[in-house]
C-alpha cells in the first residue's frame, strides 16, 4: 500500500504541467492557420487528389475541445462559462431568463424547461427528458458543453457528444453554417460532426439518427457510423487550416442564438404580415452607433459573459462566497459599469461613460421614478400597448432556420412586453411572458406534465385535431372545449402508461438538480391539463394554485430605444394616465384565455386620475411663492431700515 | 443621504426644542410679536397641520431608509398646494412681525416651495433634479426645525417675554 502511495505521489511530481495559454495581447486579431485535430487528438489531414491517403490520417470529425484546446490550454476554465455551464450541478443561476420551451401545438403544449431551477420552470429530466434528447430538440441553438458533451445518455454513442461549439460565436465572416449544424443535430443525430459540417470542413455521409439504440461505436456496428469526406482544399500542403476566428465576436454570430422580432398582437389575422414587416424596425440603438454586442456583454477567460443587470454584480460575490471552486469566476467589480445605469451614470466607485455613453438628462423626470423604473421600462422592447404584442425568439421560435410556412402566431405564445415589479430592484421592468400549458399527472400539489409523445401514445390525437406538419411553424391552435378536455384525461386516465425505452432513460448523476431516480413510466396521480391561469381536472375546472405558479417571465432588455422613442418622452400623460399601457396590459395568453394585468397601485390610480390637475400645483405653487419671497424681502428691508437708525 | 439629512432634521428640530426648553436658546423680543389674531390661529394651525402631514409623508419616510411612493407621495402631493396657499397667506399677515424665527420660516417656505416646483419642471436635467431633491430635503428640513421649534414657544412658553419672543 505505502509504494503505491508512494508511486502515486511521484507520479504527481513528475507529471507534466499543462502548458499555459497562448496568448498574442494585441488587438490585431491572430491568424488562426491550425492543425484540426480529432477526438483522440490525431491531427486531420485529408488526402490531396492524387495522394494516397496517410495510414495515421484521422477520419473522424473535428472535435474543438482538442483543436481550440492544443493552444488555448484554459479550455477547462472558459468550458464552464454561462453558455455552457447550465447542466452543471451546482451552476450559478443569475437572473431568470429565456428558458427553453417545449412546444406542440396539436396538444396545446408550451413548457419552459431550464436546467438552471429558474422559479417558474421545469428541470428537464423532470418531464423525462434525458440530455440526448433535450440536445435533440434545442441543441440547434445551444452552443454545447457541460452534461450535453459529457453525458452517459446511451444514444449519444451514436450521436457524439455535444461539444462547446468555440467556432458558433466566433468565426468572423460567413464561413460557419449555424443552420446546417442545426440540421445536423436536429434532424441526423449528427452531434459531433455538427461543427465540421458548419465550418465547411467537410461534408458528412449517414444519419445517427438510423443507428440502433444499442450501437457500439467500437463494435462491427461502428461501419455503419456517418462517415466524413473532408474538403483537401481547406488545407495547405502542412495540414492546416484557416479559419476566420476573432475575439470579439460579430453582432451576426450573437443574434443566431439571440434575435427577437416582434410579430404584432396575438388576435391579429395578418399571417404573417408582421415578420414580413421586420424591415420597418430600427436596430438597437446602441448597434445603431457602431458598438458590438460583446461591448456590453464581454467576459474574460472564463467566458462568464456579463449579463449586465443592476446587482449581477452582488450575484457573482454570493456565487463566489457560496462555492470555494465557483464557476461564476472570480467578481469583477468593473462588471458594475456595464449595466445601463453603471454605463450612463458610473456607480458611487466607478465613473461611466465608456463606450463614450453619454449622460441621459431626463429633463423634466422627477429623480424618484429612477427607484420606481428600471431603465429598460421606458427604453426597451416595443413601447408598450393595451395589449402585450407577441414576440418570436431564436430559441424558441428557431428563427435563423429556413421555412416556408409560418404565421406570426407561431407557437410558443411569448408576450411582451409585460411590465412587472422586479424583485431583486424592485423596480417595474418590461418583461416577456409565457403561460405554461401541458397535459400533466398531479400528485399533492406537484404536477409532473407529460410528454406530448406520451399523449400520442395513449391515442388522444384524434381528440385533439390533427397534427401540424413538422416544417410548418403554426400557431396555436384553437382552445379546447370542455368536452375535449374531459375526454382527454378519461383516456389518460385508463390508457397503459407507455413503458420507458432504456435510450430514453433519464440518467441519474447525484446532482441537485436532478431527480435521484429516473422517473417511474407510470407517474402517481390523476391527470390534469394546465392553460392560462387554470387547473382542468376531471372533476372541473380550479384556478392554478399558486404553488405551481403561471406565468413565467424574464426580463427583456433589447431592442434598446434612443431617447425620442422612449416612453415618456412625448410627455408625462404617457404613463401618468389611468389605463396608461405602462400599468394596464391585456394579455391574450393562449386562445381563448385574456388576462387582464393591472399593476398600478391604487394610489398611482388616484395619482393618475388627478394628473391633470397638476398646472393648478404649479401655479398655486409659484404664486404663494411669489408671495412668501415679497413677505419676507419686505421684512428684510424694513429690518435693515430700522437698523440704519 | 436622504436619509441622513431626514434624521438630521428630525435631531436637529428635538435639540432645538430642547434647547429652548432649557433656555439655552437667546429669545430676544421683536417688533410686531402681538399675540395671534382669532382667523390668523385657525390658519397658523392649517399651515402647521400641512406641514406636519407633509414630514411624515416625507422626512419620517425617508428617515426610515425607505422611498416616498404611493399613498405617501400622494398625500405629500395633495397637502402640498394648501401648505403653500397657508404660508402666503400667513406671509401677508406677517409682514410687520420682525423675528429671525419669522423671516427663517420665510426663506425657507420659499426655498421650499420653489425647488420642489423646479423638480416639476422640464427646465432641469436628471442632475439638476437631484440637486433640487437634495435641496428641498435639506431646506424642509430646516423649516420643519424652525417650525417645530416655534409651535412650542407658542404652545408650551408660559411667560410674557417667551410669548413675546415666539416668532410669530
Amino acid at each position: 500500500m505505502l509504494l503505491i502511495v508512494a508511486a502515486l505521489v511521484r507520479a504527481q511530481e513528475t507529471a507534466p504541467t499543462k502548458a499555459p495559454p497562448e496568448r498574442t495581447y494585441s488587438n490585431a486579431p491572430f491568424v488562426h492557420r491550425i492543425v484540426l485535430l480529432d477526438e483522440d487528438g490525431t491531427p486531420i489531414r485529408p488526402a490531396k487528389p492524387g495522394e494516397d491517403a496517410a495510414a495515421t490520417a484521422s477520419n473522424k470529425p473535428v472535435s474543438l475541445a482538442k483543436t481550440c484546446g492544443k493552444c488555448h490550454s484554459d479550455y477547462d476554465v472558459m468550458s464552464h462559462g454561462w453558455h455552457f455551464n447550465a447542466s452543471e450541478p451546482g451552476a450559478p443561476q443569475g437572473r431568470p431568463g429565456e428558458p427553453w420551451i417545449l412546444t406542440d401545438p396539436q396538444t396545446r403544449t408550451q413548457i419552459p424547461l431550464s436546467y438552471r431551477g429558474w422559479k417558474g420552470t421545469f428541470q428537464p429530466y423532470d418531464l423525462g427528458i434525458n440530455d440526448f434528447n433535450f440536445v435533440r430538440l434545442f441543441g440547434r441553438h445551444y452552443p454545447g458543453g457541460g452534461a450535453l458533451a459529457d453525458s452517459k445518455d446511451l444514444r449519444f454513442k451514436a450521436s457524439g457528444g455535444l461539444e462547446i461549439d468555440c467556432l458558433i460565436c466566433h468565426t468572423r465572416d460567413n464561413g460557419y453554417d449555424a443552420a446546417a449544424r442545426a440540421t445536423q443535430i436536429s434532424t441526423d443525430q449528427n452531434f459531433k460532426y455538427g461543427p465540421t459540417v458548419a465550418a465547411f470542413l467537410g461534408k458528412v455521409q449517414g444519419s445517427a439518427a438510423k443507428l440502433r439504440d444499442n450501437f457500439d461505436p467500437t463494435g462491427p456496428d461502428a461501419r455503419r457510423a456517418p462517415k466524413i469526406n473532408y474538403d483537401a482544399s481547406r488545407f495547405d500542403d502542412v495540414g492546416q487550416v484557416v479559419i476566420d476566428i476573432v475575439r470579439r465576436v460579430p453582432n451576426e454570430r450573437c443574434y443566431f442564438c439571440h434575435t427577437s422580432i416582434d410579430t404584432g398582437r396575438a388576435d391579429s389575422k395578418d399571417g404573417n404580415a408582421a415578420l414580413e414587416s421586420r424591415w420597418r424596425h430600427d436596430r438597437d440603438v446602441h448597434l445603431v452607433k457602431g458598438m458590438l454586442c460583446v461591448d456590453c456583454h464581454r467576459n474574460g477567460a472564463d467566458h462568464m459573459i456579463v449579463r449586465g443587470y443592476e446587482g449581477e454584480y452582488e450575484d457573482r460575490v454570493k456565487d463566489d462566497e457560496r462555492s470555494a471552486d465557483s464557476l461564476a469566476g472570480k467578481a469583477e467589480i468593473s462588471i458594475t459599469t456595464l449595466s445601463c445605469q453603471g454605463c450612463h451614470y458610473g456607480t458611487n466607485v466607478m465613473p461611466g461613460g465608456r463606450n463614450a455613453a453619454p449622460r441621459p438628462l431626463h429633463h423634466g423626470m422627477p429623480p424618484l421614478h429612477f427607484n420606481e423604473l428600471s431603465c429598460t421600462a421606458c427604453h426597451s422592447g416595443p413601447k408598450p400597448a393595451d395589449a402585450a404584442m407577441l414576440v418570436q425568439t431564436s430559441m424558441a421560435h428557431k428563427l435563423g432556420l429556413t421555412r416556408r410556412e409560418t404565421v406570426d402566431a407561431a407557437a410558443p405564445t411569448i408576450l411582451q412586453p409585460v411590465f412587472m415589479r422586479d424583485p431583486r430592484t424592485h423596480k417595474l421592468t418590461p418583461n416577456r411572458v409565457i403561460f405554461p400549458s401541458y397535459w400533466g399527472w398531479m400528485d399533492g400539489d406537484k404536477i409532473t406534465p407529460m410528454l406530448p409523445e406520451q399523449l400520442t401514445a395513449a391515442g388522444v390525437g384524434d381528440i385533439l385535431g390533427a397534427k401540424p406538419d413538422a416544417k410548418t411553424f403554426s400557431a396555436m391552435p384553437t382552445a379546447l372545449t370542455q368536452d375535449q378536455i374531459n375526454k382527454v384525461l378519461e383516456k389518460l386516465s385508463t390508457a397503459p402508461r407507455p413503458a420507458l425505452k432504456p435510450a430514453d432513460v433519464v440518467t441519474a448523476r447525484g446532482a441537485t438538480t436532478n431527480p435521484t431516480t429516473a422517473p417511474s413510466t407510470s407517474p402517481a396521480g390523476e391527470p390534469v391539463f394546465v392553460y392560462g391561469e387554470s387547473l382542468y381536472k376531471r372533476s372541473g375546472i380550479t384556478p392554478l394554485p399558486a404553488s405551481i405558479g403561471a406565468p413565467y417571465a424574464w426580463p427583456l432588455a433589447h431592442d434598446v430605444r434612443p431617447a425620442q422613442q422612449a416612453l415618456g418622452a412625448r410627455g408625462c400623460t404617457e404613463c401618468h394616465t389611468n389605463g396608461a399601457p405602462i400599468f394596464h396590459t391585456t394579455i391574450a395568453a393562449a386562445p381563448g384565455v385574456i388576462v387582464d394585468l393591472s399593476r398600478g397601485s391604487a394610489a398611482m390610480q388616484v395619482l393618475n386620475a388627478t394628473y391633470r390637475l397638476r398646472w393648478m400645483v404649479i401655479i398655486v405653487g409659484y404664486i404663494s411663492a411669489a408671495i412668501v419671497l415679497l413677505a419676507w424681502l419686505k421684512q428684510k428691508l424694513a429690518t435693515m431700515g430700522t437698523t440704519k437708525q | 443621504m436622504q436619509q441622513g439629512i431626514a434624521i438630521l432634521a428630525l435631531v436637529v428640530a428635538g435639540l432645538l426644542v430642547l434647547l429652548d426648553a432649557m433656555r439655552l436658546l437667546p429669545r430676544r423680543p421683536c417688533a410686531g410679536s402681538a399675540p395671534l389674531a382669532r382667523g390668523e390661529r385657525g390658519l397658523y394651525l392649517l399651515f402647521v397641520l400641512t406641514l406636519a402631514l407633509m414630514t411624515i409623508s416625507s422626512t419620517v419616510v425617508l428617515a426610515f431608509g425607505a422611498h416616498m411612493r404611493g399613498w405617501m407621495l400622494l398625500l405629500h402631493m395633495t397637502v402640498a398646494p394648501i401648505f403653500c396657499i397657508a404660508i402666503a397667506v400667513l406671509a401677508v399677515r406677517w409682514v410687520q412681525r420682525f423675528s429671525c424665527l419669522v423671516r427663517l420660516i420665510l426663506l425657507m417656505s420659499f426655498a421650499t416651495i420653489i425647488t420642489a416646483l423646479f423638480m416639476m419642471m422640464t427646465w432641469f436635467g436628471t442632475d439638476w433634479q437631484r440637486c433640487w431633491m437634495t435641496a428641498h430635503t435639506i431646506v424642509s428640513g430646516i423649516l420643519f426645525a424652525a417650525v417645530a421649534l416655534q409651535v412650542w414657544r407658542l404652545l408650551f412658553a408660559k411667560d410674557t417675554a417667551d410669548v413675546a419672543s415666539a416668532g410669530r
